[in-house]
């Protein structure tokens, strides 16, 4: 999903910064606004309902960490603003919708692969005074047709390609409006 | 885990620099402590290779932001166009960073990728052909396209009359390039593209590495807190260190005593007199030798100092206490040495085939003088030789010599020689002359006497 890419970002919030005190949080607030609909398009095709769940069986945990809703709503998605820096890639995002609910992730990307087992037996690990190794069980394969089943996978980014290119482009207009203030300045 | 929608990006490789900082200093700290040469050679080679790949992908960053936006480049047409800059500068030995800005602008040109690749490709092979500017021709080239071949004919007369500008100008230089192609040029852009694909696998690695030694309680830290313990004089680091401070310290002490020995408690000065002396009076070194068996008996150098003491004789060695303690007495010592290895030579001379008694008068003859007295040793062929006994007899290097402590200006040395050829004995004494310039300074400085 190509984006467009801004030098020099820290640099350009330094600087408003010290062109005008707080101006960030405008920058953000505006970006924010920009953001919004697709925000809520993304939220809204989250389903609403836990889409691991079956009315036959259990297809997956629903408790712990993984769990449908668990720690923060299953329709978490916060608008990001970063201007740090990576210590391992040079690109990185500067502004990003991110759907942060591990259970929704999990069921956004979950049967894009094949499903194919990789290896029918695990590795040895440590297990009370010895070793063991177990045979990789089915459940994972289950829970791809069951989210295939009832189409509950892929639903994030069909949602935000909507509208995608255009909040794009207003995202780097304010960018592009608040680097101007400062051109002007330095002009 | 979470799913992240990318709306902007930033470009921003202070975290990469930084990561290759702690590289260059890491280097550094290796390069500081003596590890090996193949160390350091490595990390340049990675260093270099990092900041290749760096570069690189900022520039092809670049290229595939221009190629998606101006020609609607998809996920596969990128990464064909990836390979195909990098076959290109591999066929032609242009830098793969010099064609990426004319590829751009084929693809604003074009809108096309396949046509930009074409148009790249023509430019490319008729600037080796026509050895014209490859930007004039580029620039030449991406008009012709839109329709406007003035500049290109212009640049290249001979398509004034052609009916397919672009068509004709593509066969006529078509090839150019890889045939023109310098191979050393060609050579450097492989080990370029190589150095950027190993940067390519080592920046993450760098990544990981910098955070590993960076982590809290990591190498770093241990190193610092390792560095640290030595303030602290009851840490087992700084005890040995002062351990092996106070060996040096004393084993300096014991060479100095030594050297003090021979210059009047000042060690400086006595080497220079010992390396004055040995060097002008080279029998000494059998002396010296006589001098390091009994060292290598104490195995030490304060042996040396026992034993310098101990030849020395008793008397000597109560006056002998040191730098401190050595004076005058330091001095008589010393001459006693000096005198003793002039004697040495005389004895040396004695001993090996001599058989009159008197070299008075032969010595007289030749400007120096030798009277009988005492103290003598002998030859094995029962040759003997006298040194004057008066005054303090100190007992050195095998030879009993007169102690100058009280000695006048211009006193005399009288050498007895029996049962040896008092010519021998002249030349010998003559030759040292001879060879030397004079007997040792210290004899003609009046302490001894010719």
């Amino acid at each position: 999903m190509a984006s467009d890419v801004v030098f020099n970002a820290k640099a350009l919030i330094k600087d408003l910064e010290a062109l005008k005190p707080g101006i960030t949080k405008q920058l953000k607030k505006d970006i924010r606004q920009v953001v919004k609909p697709m925000q809520t398009d993304i939220k809204s095709a989250i389903p609403s309902v836990n889409p691991f769940s079956s009315g036959v069986r259990k297809v997956a945990n629903t408790r712990g960490r993984l769990a449908w809703g668990a720690g923060k709503p299953a329709n978490t998605v916060t608008i990001s603003f970063k201007t740090g820096r990576s210590r391992k890639t040079a690109t990185t995002a500067l502004s990003a919708l991110v759907v942060s609910s591990p259970a929704t992730a999990l069921a956004d990307v979950a049967g894009k692969g094949s499903g194919e087992v990789r290896r029918p037996v695990t590795n040895a690990y440590p297990y009370k005074d010895g070793e063991r190794r177990h045979r990789t069980t089915t459940q994972g394969q289950k829970m791809i047709r069951h989210l295939r089943s009832k189409r509950a996978s892929n639903f994030v980014y069909p949602a935000a390609e909507k509208s995608l290119s255009s909040v794009q482009a207003e995202v780097k207009l304010v960018i592009e409006r608040y680097a101007a203030k400062v051109n002007r300045k330095l002009n | 885990m979470s799913v992240i929608v990318k709306l902007l990006s930033k470009f921003d490789d202070s975290g990469i620099r930084k990561a290759k900082g702690s590289f260059s200093g890491l280097k550094g700290a290796i390069g500081a402590i003596g590890i090996g040469v193949g160390i350091s050679q490595i990390t340049d080679l990675l260093l270099d290779s990092a900041k290749a790949a760096s570069g690189d992908a900022k520039s092809t960053k670049l290229l595939n932001t221009q190629l998606v936006r101006n020609a609607g480049a998809t996920k596969a047409q990128i990464k064909q166009s990836d390979k195909f800059i990098e076959k290109l500068s591999l066929q032609t030995g242009i830098l793969d960073d010099d064609l990426r800005p004319a590829y751009a602008k084929f693809g604003n040109v074009t809108h096309n990728v396949k046509d930009a690749q074409k148009l790249l490709t023509i430019t490319i092979d008729a600037a080796a052909g026509s050895g014209k500017s490859q930007t004039k021709i580029a620039q030449a080239v991406a008009k012709a396209y839109d329709g406007n071949t003035k500049s290109l004919q212009n640049m290249f007369p001979e398509l004034k009359k052609s009916k397919d500008v672009l068509g004709d100008f593509t066969t006529e230089y078509e090839g150019m390039a890889a045939i023109n192609a310098d191979p050393f040029m060609k050579f450097n852009n492989s080990m370029d593209i190589l150095k950027e694909k190993l940067g390519a696998v080592i920046l993450p690695l760098l990544s990981d590495f910098v955070d590993y030694i960076s982590k809290p309680g990591g190498p770093i830290d241990q190193m610092s807190a390792f560095l640290d313990s030595f303030q602290d004089p009851n840490s087992d680091a700084s005890k040995m260190f002062t351990n092996i401070k106070d060996a040096v310290k004393d084993a300096f002490g014991h060479v100095k005593d030594f050297f003090a020995l021979f210059g009047n408690g000042d060690a400086m000065k006595g080497f220079g007199n010992v390396v004055k002396t040995l060097v002008m009076a080279l029998p000494a070194l059998i002396a010296l030798k006589g001098i390091m068996v009994l060292a290598s008996a104490g195995k030490a150098v304060a042996g040396l100092v026992t034993a310098m003491k101990a030849i020395a004789g008793a008397n000597a060695a109560s006056s002998l206490g040191g730098v401190a303690g050595a004076g005058a007495a330091g001095i008589s010592v010393v001459m006693v040495g000096v005198a003793a290895i002039a004697a040495t030579q005389f004895a040396a001379a004695v001993a090996t085939g001599m058989a009159d008694a008197s070299i008075k008068a032969a010595l007289a003859a030749k400007g120096s003088q030798a009277t009988t007295t005492t103290s003598v040793f002998s030859g094995s062929n029962g040759q003997t030789m006298s040194i004057p006994n008066t005054g303090d007899i100190h007992d050195l290097f095998g030879f009993k010599a007169e102690a100058a402590k009280n000695a006048k200006p211009n006193n005399i040395i009288n050498i007895t020689v029996t049962n040896a050829d008092p010519k021998a004995t002249v030349d010998a004494i003559a030759k040292y002359v001879k060879l030397n310039g004079a007997l040792p300074s210290v004899l003609t400085t009046g302490k001894y006497g010719r």
